[in-house]
């Protein structure tokens, strides 16, 4: 799989970074065979990216910002 | 109360003196007591007294009008807010407000108003000049996470697309850039809220939403610089523009126009939270089913190099060896066991020959042999006997020992 980023912690993506590379390791699973033991690494990592959409999903807290000046500062409503 | 010629004559006059002279004044001329007046209804109001009141209103100008009951009931369906109309009456001072008002007996439609013109003007003219070209339309993206909103920071339809987007996906970044949306100084303002997009915030998709009002409340989103900007912001751009029934110049120029403010939240937000979650559910499958795919065929890859080996293997020419050692092995028993068959079988007929000339038959039938105790010679003739001899009857369970004492010949 091209353009891995692997070396990023699954805890820091966002949900649509940890999507895309879910989406781009299925693609790579489809399309390209795999040594066994990179196989089982690329499922693991494909779990975890899952569990980190999931639980993002579940925490997901809309975020409001108002620009003031020229800054975006958190909006209370 | 003063008189006409007391009034033209008098230093100082009362309120109502002075109004009641305006009345007379312009019930008295005659273009204002027939005449066709052309504007915009606004501001009208339906109490339940029966009579309809409204405001004409051009660009330039307002008149109040009034509607009595006995008309309203003829007239009151060709009347409504935002329309342009041509009114028929006579122009009168209502005396307690100190206000000249007219009052209508006559209500044409009249197709195009004032500002409807003008609309249609400006809307052609930025037509040729392809402003409103569908090719020129940006994509309206389809997981956009950073939405940037246009609006009145006071405005009931903020918190209608906040709550609609919360409501739909709360994974989203939202960025409120304000700016008034009606009076005098909107348009440059939603202009420089357009140029802040595009220079500090930079979402993905812009929404520029407004709650309902009248046509002059909305038409700052007709004002061709607003609409210019619009056009050229290369942000993808949704308008959510009054009601439904409300078109505007920027809704034309925008890339996507939705109906109300909260149609706009929800075309931003094509995917919901449960959209996303769904999705998410079919990708972890597909990602397992990938995963035991790739096992099982890695395993079957396996079998079936194990397959090829086996078959080049010297333990299968063995077996195979093993299996024409079985085959010959076989046969042979077979031929022998023919051979043994056909000799058993005539050893059967032999015996069975032989058994039959047994004697011990016989003497089980109830005959007796009888032998000569001294040299076992069978007697089978009187001759061969004299009295006194010792002899052996033998029967089927054992043999008697007796002496000859009588020969007695058959007398043939």
């Amino acid at each position: 799989m091209k353009n891995r980023t692997e070396t990023k912690e699954v805890e820091l993506l966002s949900y649509e970074e940890a999507y895309k590379e879910l989406i781009a390791l299925i693609e790579s699973l489809e399309s390209e065979e795999h040594p066994l033991d990179e196989n089982i690494n690329l499922f693991e990592r494909g779990q975890e990216l899952a569990q980190r959409c999931t639980n993002l999903l579940e925490q997901a807290e809309l975020k409001v910002f108002k620009l003031k000046g020229e800054q975006l500062i958190p909006m209370d409503e | 109360m003063a008189s006409m010629e007391e009034i033209k004559g008098a230093l100082s006059l009362s309120v109502s003196d002075l109004t009641r002279y305006l009345r007379q004044v312009i019930e008295s001329d005659d273009v204002l007591q027939d005449v066709w007046v052309q504007g915009e209804v606004s501001n009208l109001a339906r109490p339940g007294s029966g009579h309809i009141y409204f405001t004409l209103k051009d660009i330039g100008a307002s008149l109040r009008c009034v509607l009595w009951r006995n008309n309203a009931i003829r007239l009151a369906s060709l009347i409504k807010e935002g329309i342009a109309i041509e009114v028929h009456g006579n122009v009168t001072v209502y005396d307690a407000a100190g206000q000249y008002q007219m009052i209508v007996d006559g209500i044409r439609s009249k197709g195009e108003g004032i500002l409807y013109q003008e609309f249609i003007r400006l809307k052609k003219l930025l037509e040729e000049e392809g402003l409103f070209d569908p090719d020129r339309k940006l994509a309206i993206p389809l997981d956009a996470n950073r939405i940037g909103i246009i609006t009145s920071l006071t405005g009931a339809s903020l918190q209608d697309v906040l709550n609609t987007i919360r409501r739909r996906n709360p994974l989203l970044n939202i960025f409120i850039v304000p700016s008034a949306v009606q009076g005098e100084s909107a348009p440059l303002e939603l202009i420089s809220a357009i140029a802040e997009m595009k220079v500090i915030v930079k979402p993905e998709l812009i929404l520029i939403v407004r709650g309902g009002g009248s046509i002059e409340d909305l038409w700052v989103f007709n004002d061709e610089n607003v609409v210019r900007a619009i056009a050229a912001c290369e942000i993808p751009t949704i308008t959510g523009i009054g009601h439904e029934t409300d078109f505007t110049l920027s809704d034309f120029a925008a890339d996507l126009r939705a109906p109300t403010p909260t149609a706009a939240a929800e075309l931003a937000t094509p995917k919901t939270i449960l959209d996303l979650k769904n999705d998410l559910k079919q990708t972890s499958e597909v990602l397992f089913s990938l995963f035991e795919q790739s096992i099982e065929q890695k395993k079957d890859q396996v079998n079936e190099i194990s397959a090829r080996l086996t078959y080049i293997s010297p333990e299968r020419r063995i077996q195979s060896e093993w299996q024409t050692m079985d085959g010959l092995t076989r046969r042979l028993n077979s031929t022998q066991l023919f051979h043994l068959s056909i000799k058993k079988t005539r050893i059967v007929g032999l015996v069975e020959r032989l058994t039959s000339l047994n004697p011990m038959d016989v003497i089980k039938r109830g005959y007796a042999v009888v032998t000569r105790t001294v040299d076992y010679s069978l007697i089978t003739r009187i001759g061969q006997l004299s009295p006194g001899e010792d002899l052996s009857i033998q029967v089927q369970d054992g043999s008697i020992l007796a002496q000859t004492t009588n020969l007695k010949p058959e007398m043939g």
